[in-house]
């Protein structure tokens, strides 16, 4: 059953040069307990989709199209209802917990706030509750952690407090923008596990935004690839990472350091950098570092072509090489 | 916690300590025998002799200097040179005025302050915004003793609503004598609110850019409950810390502003002093107003502590 | 097109800073204007025409000694900015030393230093110039003198601390580790890295010396007569308030006007700076 669908959805962001289109024109759906991985490099519109579907993005932006959450359209909700919505039914943790947390209230009232918000709850329950949520996302003494500040945790401790944050209202999905880019290696592993079990747990639905492919891969169903805001290839992560077919995924996946490639052999890189949205051509944003580009791509944006079942890819030059991942 | 506030009540003292040094040199600069100050200037060489001896100023500096601290400690203060009387008692009937005007002060400013600077960071970039932040540049430029004229000119000369200066006392009832202070105080105030509103605004905004305002949006806080919930008590922070600055000024300010209106305080009392050659009573004062000064300041240190719980921790 | 170039284009563009500017500038003209033409000497007093209203002979009118007020409020320029420019001045060049000193030296010094500048923010500014005046004795000089005094503790403590940041950049440790001493450091790469935000407190702080300076010219320890203060324009105005207001409003409209210029200069000048070097980091 579908609960949220997205179609159509621009986000245009105020620049001194005139609008910068960073999402243009992005259709995705998500049922109930899936897991959907968006990945990217900066700047290809991902958290502004993420913000967009909140309805959190900054003034100078505005959105256009459809998104829908369970038939309602967030887009032209007005803000007292989405505030209803935020941390209720759509949850999102960022990807700095070093100050994503207020300083100067304690870590319990904070996981608390929601809670007493949405749900109304008073002030015992909602304690009880979050010691029970600070155990479970695995805080040792939930009891003496309550009241606590944010300074006197490490930034894995913290990303739990946001987590935890984030479920208190068991929302039917969780956004999770870059959850673990700011952790040390060794806490990364621990905190997507945690969100893995946790989604798995409470059927919530997840979008899960990462630059990192080996994060997307061990945690979510299907992924979407964007590039200068929109997505160029999509399906479940298996089939994508079997046969990859869009030139940029291709590229990003070859850019991959492996293992025991050698010393000697350099890293494969994308030529070129990345675009800047405001000045997009008005075909396939990825035109100018193609390999494969053809004459059509500059002017004409490709559309979505369905190679499988469960794997589809925006590119007019379609050519699937087998050259994918683990 | 305790470690913390020993170590700030000995940098106090020592503060303290310091200031009456550096009041006492100062003064030791400043020429004109007292003797001469009190007897006249036609009295005969043997009483000022004499005199000098009676007052101790024939001793040492560092004698005198200790001498004065000792008493001061045990709460004995000298007698004024033009006034005669105990310097304590001149600074009680002084203090009772002042007091009550920089207290006013400060209450006025902070409300004004506070107001129109959460008002400006909400319409960051608005009208409002752009409104409050001229009307405050004015405050800042105009100087409060030609402010005070003006007000003395539009409430007292042309409407009649206030007198033009003076003090009745309190004896007078407590609406009269609160009627004569409340236009020296909107002229003092004024300063400071412009001075406050602008930090408070840039403070709210600095708080408004901060990640966690983000998150408490995220998890479906208004506008108006994240700012009131979330930013002020962390904006509120720095202005805090400004305000035990300003009052420094404030207190300075009383020097000119009780001029201008004629009333009997403390500041009025430093510059007569000064003008007077009354050593006794501008060192003594000059050290109380830095006292103040210093206290106020070592409070908003203790308010700092226990508003912002990182500083807690870290002092441990 | 350089840096320098692309500050000016957006310096044209900046409210504040074209604003302040302008007004800035007025003061600058007019002082300098007074030197070689006012309509009537400051200070040539008239018994008959004693606090006429403004006519065509005089602009603004005359005081109650028979002083064209247009006249005095133009050479007051000159008494403010003389102070602001050299009060500024000693505070700036006694107080950014002592400032590279500390951030350059560390260890005791910078404490001292900084205790000392701490302490000196405790004490009232103006009670402390008030005091030295009387100590040394009424007159521009010696309020510049304390003025000055006043502003090194401010200068003293900016320096040190936008000082103590460069010095923890990566390309001074380049220069350490390349063996130049501390004092080439702190002139060819501290000094011109804060140069922008002395400049900015700079201004800051003229504005802040003018109206000290008219604090004491009113209370009488600051420019004697007969030589023109806008400060003292008004004490000698408050005894006229009931006859004729208008005198206190002049003078103070000048300060008042001098001041929200070199503030407005300031602050446009911090908005111009600051972003460029956030592009520069």
């Amino acid at each position: 059953m579908t609960l949220l669908a997205v179609d159509n959805l621009e986000v245009a962001l105020d620049t001194a040069h005139g609008p910068a289109r960073a999402v243009r024109g992005i259709s995705f759906t998500l049922n109930r307990g899936e897991t959907v991985g968006i990945v990217g490099e900066s700047g290809c519109g991902k958290s502004m989709t993420a913000l967009a579907i909140m309805g959190l993005l900054p003034e100078t932006a505005r959105a256009r199209g459809t998104v829908l959450l369970d038939g309602q359209d967030l887009v032209t909700l007005d803000e007292d209802a989405l505030c209803k919505i935020r941390g209720n039914r759509i949850a999102m943790i960022f990807q700095e917990p070093m100050t994503s947390l207020n300083p100067v209230h304690p870590i319990g009232r904070q996981i608390a706030e929601p809670m007493r918000l949405h749900r109304g709850m008073g002030a015992a329950a909602a304690r009880a509750e979050t010691i029970r949520l600070l155990d479970r996302v695995g805080l040792p003494n939930p009891e003496s952690r309550v009241g606590n500040y944010p300074h006197q945790l490490s930034g894995g401790q913290r990303q739990r407090v946001m987590i935890a944050m984030a479920l208190s209202c068991a929302p039917d999905i969780l956004i999770a923008d870059e959850p673990t880019t700011a952790l040390d290696v060794t806490i990364q592993e621990q905190i997507l596990d945690l969100i893995h079990d946790l989604v798995d747990e409470l059927g919530m639905a997840l979008i899960l935004i990462s630059h990192d492919l080996g994060v997307i891969a061990q945690t979510v169903d299907r992924l979407l690839v964007m590039y200068g805001g929109s997505i160029i290839e999509q399906g479940s992560t298996q089939a994508v990472f079997d046969t990859l077919a869009h030139p940029y995924s291709q590229g990003l996946f070859a850019a991959v350091p492996q293992l025991g490639q050698g010393a000697t052999r350099r890293l494969a890189t994308i030529p070129g950098t990345v675009p800047d949205v405001s000045q997009l051509p008005p075909g396939c944003a990825f035109a100018e570092r193609c390999p494969r580009v053809l004459e059509i791509c500059r002017g004409q944006m490709p559309e979505m072509t369905v190679l499988q079942p469960d794997h589809a890819a925006a590119c007019f030059a379609l050519e699937q090489t087998g050259t994918g991942g683990r | 916690m305790s470690v913390f506030l020993a170590k700030r009540l000995i940098i106090f003292f020592a503060t303290l300590l310091v200031a009456s040094l550096l009041v006492f040199l100062a003064l030791e600069v400043l020429p004109g025998d007292p003797a001469h100050v009190i007897l006249g200037m036609e009295a005969p060489e043997s009483a000022i002799i004499a005199l000098r001896k009676e007052l101790g100023l024939d001793q040492p500096a560092w004698q005198r200097y200790l001498v004065w601290i000792v008493n001061l400690a045990q709460g004995k203060f000298a007698n004024s040179y033009t006034y005669g009387v105990s310097i304590w008692e001149l600074v009680r009937e002084r203090l009772v005025i002042t007091v009550p005007l920089a207290m006013m002060s400060m209450v006025i400013a902070t409300a004004i302050a506070l107001g129109l600077g959460v008002y400006a960071a909400a319409n960051h970039n608005r009208g409002g915004d752009v409104g409050v932040m001229s009307i405050s540049q004015l405050g800042i430029a105009v100087p409060n003793f030609w402010l005070a004229l003006m007000l003395i000119l539009l409430f007292a000369v042309q409407l009649g609503w206030f007198k033009s200066g003076g003090f009745p006392g309190w004896e007078a009832g407590l609406w009269p004598a609160f009627k004569a202070l409340i236009l020296p105080s909107i002229a003092l105030a004024t300063v400071l609110a412009a001075i406050f509103a602008r930090f408070t605004r840039s403070s709210v905004l600095e708080v408004m850019r901060e990640d966690f305002v983000r998150t408490a949006r995220a998890k479906g806080l208004s506008r108006r409950a994240t700012l009131w919930r979330h930013v002020m008590r962390n904006a509120l922070i720095p202005v805090i810390t400004i305000m035990g600055l300003q009052f420094a000024n404030l207190l300075a300010g009383t020097i000119v502003v009780e001029s201008v209106f004629a009333i009997p305080g403390i500041g009025r009392l430093v510059f007569q002093a000064i003008g007077n050659r009354d050593i006794v009573v501008v060192r003594d004062v000059v050290l109380l107003l830095a006292a103040i000064v210093i206290t106020v300041n070592f409070i908003v240190d203790m308010l700092y502590a226990v508003i912002d719980p990182r500083l807690k921790v870290h002092d441990l | 097109m350089s840096a320098a170039d692309g500050f000016w284009s957006r310096a044209r563009r900046h409210r504040s800073f074209v604003a302040g500017g302008a007004l800035t500038g007025l003061l600058v003209a007019t002082a300098l204007l007074s030197f070689i033409w006012t309509p009537y000497g400051p200070t040539k007093m008239s018994l008959r025409y004693r606090l006429k209203l403004p006519s065509p002979e005089h602009w603004l009118g005359t005081d109650q000694y028979g002083r064209d007020i247009l006249s005095i409020i133009m050479a007051g320029a000159q008494n403010s900015i003389s102070v602001g420019v050299v009060s500024v001045s000693i505070g700036l060049l006694i107080g950014v030393t002592m400032g590279l000193l500390a951030a350059a030296r560390r260890g005791w010094i910078e404490e001292v230093t900084m205790r000392a500048s701490d302490f000196a923010f405790a004490f009232p500014a103006i009670l402390l110039a008030i005091m030295l005046v009387a100590a040394i004795g009424p007159g521009s000089v010696n309020a510049i003198i304390a003025i000055g005094v006043f502003n090194i503790p401010i200068f003293a403590r900016l320096t040190r601390g936008a000082a103590a940041a460069v010095w923890a950049r990566e390309f001074v440790l380049a220069a350490r580790a390349a063996g130049k001493g501390a004092a080439r450091i702190s002139f060819e790469h501290i000094l011109p890295n804060i140069t922008a935000v002395i400049v900015v407190q700079g201004t800051v702080q003229f504005a802040i010396a003018i109206l000290a300076e008219a604090a004491l010219s009113y209370l009488g320890l600051g420019a004697q007569p007969p030589a023109p203060s806008w400060g003292r324009m008004l004490s000698e105005a408050q005894t006229m308030i009931y006859i004729n207001p208008m005198l206190a409003v002049y003078p103070g409209v000048a300060i008042a006007i001098s001041v929200l210029g070199l503030n407005l200069l300031g602050d446009g000048l911090r908005d111009l700076i600051d972003p460029r070097l956030a592009r520069q980091r």
